[in-house]
């Protein structure tokens, strides 16, 4: 890992199209601004992983499940 | 003249008819029923190429189904049937979710409501985008609409199947 050190209003840039800038920072916290292409994606971490957990939670409902609940939903007149 | 021979050939070659390996089964599929991914979804960055499945009698639900893996599957249907709204997407999206089943009886259908998929039909490309909490408006409660925008949006690139029939795996349509 690359560590450096930097002062609020510095820049740390990755490549040629990525600006990572340094707002503010506080005990316990930094506050950044990032500029970069607008389909890069640029996530909280913490975001990241749990979108990642719920995309893995939803795959490959068993099909039977699925036809199992339309036809219990349609005896409940919920669907 | 050259133009029309080009368009031809791209329209040969967008039909042209490939069978996959699928949870339904072996499907045939045309160019223009295999969908990429723009960017990675995550937790699956190995996958790039999938389909859009619809079943007549699953209607407004539609699977997203791997071509890379065909094991690999998502349950999705248009966002508006759990009522939630994206206001950071364009006005013009027509955004689908992820579905999750009920494990257990009494559980309701949830939505995976901040990671909703656009589908562009030109290109032939969907893309998942992700938003903070309050990015996603609206109620998440599954209450299906008479209306299904989001199916004739797709219908161009969509492969409908017959429900299947007892042991028999769904068929396409003939």
């Amino acid at each position: 890992m690359l560590i450096l050190t930097r002062r609020p209003g510095e820049v740390i840039r990755i490549g040629d199209a990525i600006r990572v800038v340094v707002l503010q920072s506080a005990p316990g916290k930094v506050r950044l601004g990032i500029e970069g292409p607008a389909d890069l994606r640029i996530l909280r971490e913490e975001l990241y992983l749990q979108i990642r957990q719920d995309n893995q939670a939803a795959v490959a409902p068993q099909q039977l499940s699925l036809t199992q609940w339309i036809s219990n939903s349609s005896e409940d007149g919920t669907a | 003249m050259n133009r029309d021979l080009h368009s031809c050939a791209a329209q040969a070659a967008a039909d042209t008819v490939t069978l996959w390996p699928t949870r339904f089964g072996a499907l045939p599929l045309a160019a223009r029923q295999i969908w990429r991914a723009a960017a990675p979804l995550p937790g699956f960055e190995t996958l790039q190429r999938f389909a859009l499945i619809g079943v007549r009698t699953e209607r407004p639900f539609v699977w997203l189904q791997s071509l890379d893996d065909a094991q690999i599957s998502f349950l999705l249907v248009g966002a508006a049937h759990f009522g939630l709204d994206y206001p950071q997407l364009p006005a013009q999206a027509v955004p689908l979710v992820m579905v999750l089943l009920p494990q257990r009886p009494g559980q309701d259908l949830r939505a995976h409501r901040q990671a909703p998929l656009l589908f562009d039909v030109q290109s032939g490309e969907f893309a998942q985008h992700i938003v903070e909490a309050d990015g996603a408006q609206g109620s998440g409660v599954f209450a299906p609409q008479s209306q299904q925008q989001e199916l004739a949006v797709l219908a161009p690139r969509l492969l409908q199947l017959e429900p299947a029939r007892g042991e028999q795996p769904a068929q396409p349509r003939a």
